[in-house]
């Protein structure tokens, strides 16, 4: 199958919220990055892959199905749903059986591939407490096991990074790639790039409830390259530094900061400003104290798209 | 999975946990006020008329509604407000096996606990009456409409939920207007509450006169009944169709979680 999940003119309201605007979009199999801010529509999105919510207008299309409600579909998705949401009173395995129990297996093989599941998130010390009692990152792992136990052709994860600490997020990260080597397509949703690039080059850039780019992460990295990026340095002469600096092409404006001794540039080429400014300070006898540059974080870039 | 099988599962799952619940708890503690309400009556009162009363009065119009409100207002809300429904409908098992499932776990238990109702009226008052004597297949009768009160009362809520996220004020909104007011009027109006097939049930009077009972409470007077045997049959269909139109909504409807 050369596209998993087919979405076109897909859109979403609550009431007179939009949450997802005329999205199309092609995703094929492997793994996928669906990166937006807070509010962007990623989960409306997700929801309606899983068939947890009807599109007000358009269609969409999970490995050849109408999602809504589609039981033949179920079988081969796995979604691990944002929302902090557990059966408090069972045990981390009483859950995930449960939920494979319901994926159709009987109760022996249930509870083996919880326990499996288990395993591969690092819960097996713990699976036999209630979930009541679980750190925010234990549960957010348990969702994960309930979500990839059953072997899911598709797994849609909704966030699942969030609420992890460093190593588990490694370790979770390890777990996407190792599924995804078995064969699994994964689609995975982050507000946070750097997260998601260790981890895939297809991204789907979302916000607003709209589709704003698609591609490699290089595509996306060239979008960012094209945002001006603030450096501020201080420096003993910066008025010398400034006159030399307006020289150059990739400087978009100059100003001083309120000391004197500040210099703050806004540049579309970083990598030239750092490779430039070494030799012409020591050229100029500026004598660069500190220097600091903004990142471009993906809040930008969107920012940035939008306007 | 089967409908029968998940239906199953959803039961053996939730059963414990149902049990063990506030709401349950609650409603534990009402229906023992049912036999402590049996002894009110003095010992000149012939324990048949007092069965009668606290039956009519309290067991079936009152303990009766509030159980059964109170215990299935979780059925899907618990799962809806929890946000935990996504798991069962994002798993290949029909959804109405999830409503069915765990209203069989409310109907169990509120069973259980309109039958230790009504046969605690029943064992109770006659003990504390100079006559202690009740009518024939007036025990059995009283437990048969304890027990379909709760099971009505409960699908009635639990189909609610499927349809309103406030299903509790509805059904309360229900029980005032449709099981207190409308029932309260004598004639064939109190046909369209559950009420008055409990009351036929319970009283017999589609098949045998009591004049005792048509003096006395006026919702009784002047009001058809039908055998018990017909009036079981019509109120089963009922719930049968309560039922029905609760699965068709729970198949068509979205339940919006937020994050």
């Amino acid at each position: 199958m050369s596209v998993i999940v087919q979405a076109r003119e897909l859109g979403r309201w609550y009431g007179e919220v939009v949450g997802l605007n005329d999205l199309s979009v092609d995703i094929s199999p492997g793994i996928t990055g669906l990166i937006g801010p807070n509010g962007a529509g990623k989960s409306t999105f997700m929801k309606m892959l899983v068939g947890e919510l009807r599109p007000s207008r358009g269609t969409v299309q999970v490995l050849g199905h109408d999602p809504f409600a589609n039981r033949e579909l179920y079988s081969q998705l796995g979604f691990c749903p944002q929302q902090d949401a557990l059966y408090d009173h069972m045990s981390g395995h009483e859950f995930v059986a449960f939920c494979m129990r319901m994926a159709g297996f009987r109760k022996r093989e249930a509870q083996e591939r919880a326990e499996e599941a288990l395993r591969r998130v690092d819960l097996t010390d713990v699976m036999h407490r209630r979930c009541g009692g679980y750190s925010k990152g234990m549960r957010q792992r348990t969702r994960l096991a309930q979500s990839i136990a059953h072997a899911p052709k598709l797994l849609i994860a909704d966030e699942p990074l969030t609420g992890l600490d460093p190593v588990a997020r490694l370790h979770t990260l390890e777990l996407f790639r190792e599924l995804a080597a078995a064969g699994t397509s994964i689609l995975l949703s982050s507000h946070v790039l750097h997260e998601v690039q260790s981890l895939t080059e297809a991204i789907v850039l979302i916000h607003r409830g709209r589709l704003l780019a698609q591609g490699t992460v290089p595509d996306i990295r060239k979008l960012l390259s094209r945002i001006p990026r603030r450096v501020i340095l201080r420096a003993r002469e910066p008025r010398r530094l400034a006159e030399a600096a307006l020289a150059l092409d990739h400087v978009d404006s100059l100003s001083f900061t309120l000391d004197g001794e500040g210099l703050a540039i806004e540049t579309r080429d970083l990598e030239g400003l750092c490779r430039w400014l070494p030799a012409k300070a020591s050229e100029l006898r500026a004598g660069i104290r500190s220097l600091e540059s903004s990142d471009a974080s993906l809040e930008a870039v969107f920012d940035y798209l939008v306007d | 999975m089967s409908f029968l099988s998940t239906t199953w599962l959803m039961f053996t799952t939730y059963l414990g946990a149902t049990a063990r619940s506030k709401r349950m708890i609650i409603c534990m503690l009402l229906v023992l006020t049912v036999p402590l309400a049996a002894l009110l009556p003095p010992a000149h009162v012939e324990a048949e008329k007092a069965v009668y009363m606290i039956g009519l009065f309290y067991l079936l119009q009152v303990v009766a509604p509030i159980v059964g409100l109170i215990a299935s207002a979780g059925v899907l809300s618990d799962e809806v407000e929890n946000r935990t429904i996504t798991y069962v409908f994002t798993r290949p098992v029909p959804r109405a096996a999830l409503l069915l499932g765990r209203y069989l776990c409310v109907l169990v238990l509120v069973s259980a606990l309109m039958a230790i109702a009504a046969i605690s009226v029943s064992s109770v008052a006659p003990t504390r009456s100079a006559t202690p004597a009740l009518a024939d297949g007036q025990a059995s009768r009283l437990l048969l409409a304890a027990i379909l009160g709760g099971a009505s009362y409960s699908l009635l809520l639990a189909g609610l939920s499927v349809f309103f996220k406030r299903a509790m004020v509805i059904g309360i909104f229900y029980l005032v207007a449709m099981e207190v007011f409308l029932a309260l009027v004598p004639g064939s109006a109190q046909k369209m509450s559950i009420q008055y097939y409990l009351r036929g049930i319970y009283t017999n009077l589609g098949a045998v006169e009591n004049q005792w009972l048509r003096d006395g409470p006026e919702m009784l007077a002047g009001t058809e009944f039908s055998t018990p045997t017909e009036l079981v049959v019509r109120l089963m269909l009922f719930l049968a169709f309560l039922f029905g139109v609760s699965v068709w909504g729970l198949r068509r409807r979205q339940f919006v979680l937020t994050s």
